[in-house]
């Protein structure tokens, strides 16, 4: 039984508390019962269930109905893959997409969080207006950027007054770069991250390193950053996963409605080709094209792909990635 | 807040869910306990409105209506839940799928028991939805469903006013134009400002989907019989003389940016553009009179309804026909519990009531031929009229393949053509990587359907 604590009274005198009370007193199954909510609906249900599932699937043709003719293909969903130019397509354009928006993504939120980390006068305020984008949804950004993207939009405007000509964005290959600047707009979060990374950084450190004729910028790439990465390895995988994986952003961002209209349409009607990324050609399968088998395919390469660039990236991380408890720090 | 109060809060919030939950089926087990029949109805509310719904409950008072509306996704999870809908929205390129799939009810007994509908009064698009499985055949077998309303879709539309106004008439409406014709007319219709097109000169709707249908309408008048596909259905050609010339004039089209598409995008809709004198020409059917007889899209009456002039489909060969290439229509689920109230509810809407109804305010042509004495026929609208009656000699369906997604293969089409607009690819390579796709989904769907 551990020892009564003792509490300063409003008096000034100290008197003993009750023993605190520990999760010993209840039944060993209570932990579990805690947690099988999570465990049977959350996990079972809704993650590893549809993850088996999907994996059955795609080794099957089923078009998503019931009652057709299900043929097992074995791997021939996967050997049409590397077959398709639009499934090519998919690939890099969501490759590019990844390094872009993880590269600037990560970079600009970590600049911008150096830069609210000074006490500067009003910096409450900038965190703010900077976080702001975050919290409006992917749909509602959409549809700004497309008006301010159109031909009559915003960015043709202010490119007219410096005489420039107006460019189609939501079309061709510019439509790539109107998504990057979309998706590189809520930069938020990463912000909001790497600020309580930085505030995590030592004072006691840096003036070491000031005391030691260190400079500003040798400070920052020699002991900040370094005491930082792991912030920036949870913000490189996080990121890199989420980017691999968008498609709202492109839909959101296409001319046309958000899921298709008119007489139905498909992931090319409205898609700019630059747009259709790996995850956008995905839902196609299931959603137009009427080819499940094929669609769960797709997500299990994506899987794989993912994971083995996640073990990757943390195999690599040993070389740059520095652990203060590792190293035996504080 | 202290650990008892956490739980309690999360006991009630748990509480609260679980007994939304039920409260929904105790909804829905209430409506049905009241005697009350549900008919779940997959339709836009735009087209089965709520003054309908409220109608048809009135004049069928132990029948309830839950509409749900159109979307793929969901009508997929429904179907794979087993719980599709009663009636749902179809194109007639849906039915063979469908049957094939064994997810709709045919409909023939229903019709002829029917002193509602008469199958005498089936304007000709019903046969579109007819479909023999064993022949793999339109126009021929069983009734799978009917159709709302339907337009010959690659008819033009000409402002005349941006005509005028750019020096050129209307072309002759007696015969149909040419595509390339079209082109060049298109060429001097549209207006540029700073890089910007101000005034598209011929519009194919690319926002709608429409344009791969029209490239496909365009390869029907090459020659009788003349298609993309096989006669089966089973492959697909788009590398042949008839498909190069068809697809050149695409790719000139687009490579023109004189309508939105690969070059320009535009969302606002073709019959916005049209009416808003934003396109001079538009390839779009006879749905436009809708718009402009009731100023949907303009909020208010169309000031200007008499510059507007409707004509023949083009072509680019020398056979001419003018295929409708979707129509509206419904199907009726193989699963529906409820089959006699779904037909009552079809009788209503697909019937001479709602089929009359709509004809007057010109909502696409109907699908009853009692109906037509209603289409509008008086001021601009008469000329439209006459225009609709010459064109439906040149009636055909789209010669779609039952193997494929038709909005799949023109999602395919409409990639690869935009690839070859923005200089990206050959139309060679274009023509190579649409054949082998297209081929790859036919010989999965075949598989998939027949076995």
């Amino acid at each position: 039984m551990a020892a009564p604590s003792l509490r300063r009274a409003s008096s000034g005198s100290f008197r003993r508390l009750a023993p605190r009370r520990r999760w010993r007193r209840y039944p060993w199954y209570t932990f579990y019962l805690f947690l099988a909510p999570w465990l049977i609906v959350g996990f079972l249900t809704f993650t590893l269930a549809p993850m088996i599932i999907n994996f059955v699937v795609s080794f099957t043709d089923w078009d998503g109905f019931p009652g057709t003719h299900v043929h097992w293909w074995i791997l021939d969903n996967y050997k049409n893959a590397w077959n398709d130019p639009q499934w090519t397509n998919g690939v890099i354009q969501s490759l590019k997409f990844t390094l872009v928006t993880v590269v600037a993504g990560v970079a600009g939120s970590l600049g911008l969080a150096v830069f609210l980390n000074q006490p500067h006068r009003g910096v409450k305020f900038f965190r703010a207006i900077y976080y702001l984008p975050c919290v409006v949804s992917i749909v509602v950004a959409g549809a700004a950027f497309k008006m301010m993207f159109a031909t009559n939009g915003l960015v043709n405007d202010v490119r007219m007054q410096f005489g420039g000509d107006i460019i189609q964005w939501l079309s061709g290959d510019y439509a790539f770069d109107a998504l990057i600047t979309m998706t590189v707009w809520q930069l938020g979060v990463g912000i909001v991250i790497f600020l309580a990374g930085l505030q995590g950084v030592s004072n006691e450190v840096l003036e070491a390193a000031w005391v030691d004729g260190s400079g500003k910028a040798q400070t920052f790439w020699r002991i900040t950053v370094p005491l930082l990465s792991p912030v920036i390895l949870f913000q490189v995988i996080t990121g890199m996963i989420g980017s691999l994986q968008a498609y709202v952003q492109a839909v959101a961002l296409s001319p046309g409605s958000l899921l298709g209209g008119g007489t139905g349409q498909g992931v090319g009607i409205n898609i700019p080709y630059s747009n259709q990324l790996y995850m956008v050609y995905a839902f196609h399968q299931f959603n137009t094209a009427d080819a499940f088998g094929y669609g769960a395919a797709m997500l299990e390469i994506a899987f794989v792909f993912m994971l083995v660039l996640t073990i990757f990236i943390f195999r690599l991380s040993g070389r740059f990635v520095y652990y203060e408890s590792a190293q035996g720090g504080a | 807040m202290n650990r008892r109060q956490f739980l309690a809060t999360t006991a009630v919030t748990a509480a609260a869910a679980a007994m939304a939950s039920k409260l929904e089926v105790e909804r829905v087990e209430a409506e049905k306990a009241s005697g009350k029949t549900v008919v779940t109805l997959m339709y836009a509310s735009g087209d089965f409105t709520p003054a309908n719904k409220a109608e048809f409950q009135k004049l069928n008072p132990d029948i309830q209506i839950r509409q749900i509306d159109v979307n793929q996704t969901t009508l997929n999870a429904m179907i794979a839940a087993g719980s599709p809908p009663d009636i749902i929205s179809a194109h007639y390129y849906d039915i063979p799928s469908f049957v094939l799939r064994n997810q709709i009810q045919d409909i023939t007994s229903y019709l002829q028991k029917s002193s509602v509908i008469k199958m005498s009064d089936l304007a000709p698009i019903a046969n579109a939805y007819r479909w023999d499985p064993k022949k793999l055949a339109y126009d021929t077998g069983s009734y799978w469903g009917l159709c709302k309303d339907w337009s010959q879709d690659g008819t033009m539309w000409y402002n005349k006013a941006l005509l005028s106004a750019a020096g050129l008439s209307v072309p002759d409406l007696s015969t149909a134009p040419n595509f390339n014709d079209l082109i060049s007319l298109g060429e001097k219709l549209t207006v540029r400002q700073s890089g910007a097109v101000k005034v598209f000169g011929l519009d194919l709707a690319y926002d709608w989907g429409h344009a791969a249908r029209h490239f496909m309408h365009l390869m029907s008048t090459m020659a009788k019989g003349s298609s993309f596909y096989s006669a089966d259905g089973t492959t697909c050609d788009f590398g042949s003389a008839n498909a190069t010339t068809v697809l050149q004039a695409a790719v000139n089209w687009g490579k023109a940016n004189i309508g939105p598409g690969a070059i320009t995008a535009d969302s606002s809709g073709c019959n916005t553009r049209l009416i808003n004198g934003r396109s001079a020409m538009i390839m779009q059917g006879e749905w436009i009179v809708g718009p402009l007889m009731t100023g949907s899209t303009t909020g208010g009456p169309v000031s200007n309804i008499a510059d507007f002039v409707l004509g023949p489909a083009p072509v680019l060969g020398s056979y001419r026909v003018s295929e409708t290439y979707f129509s509206q229509g419904f199907v009726m689920s193989a699963g529906s519990k409820v089959k006699d109230a779904a037909w009552k509810l079809v009788e209503y809407f697909f019937g001479p009531k709602g089929a009359d109804e709509r004809a007057k305010i010109g909502w696409g042509e109907p699908g009853l031929k009692s109906a037509f004495q209603y289409f509008p026929k008086t001021g601009a609208a008469a000329e439209w009229y006459n225009s609709t009656q010459t064109e439906a000699k040149y009636f055909a369906t789209m010669p779609y393949s039952p193997y494929a997604s038709s909005d799949d293969v023109n999602s395919v089409m409409l990639n690869e053509i935009a690839n070859v607009i923005l200089g990206k690819e050959t139309l060679a390579q274009a023509q190579a990587n649409m054949t082998s796709q297209v081929n790859a989904k036919l010989a999965a769907g075949k598989a998939s359907l027949l076995g």
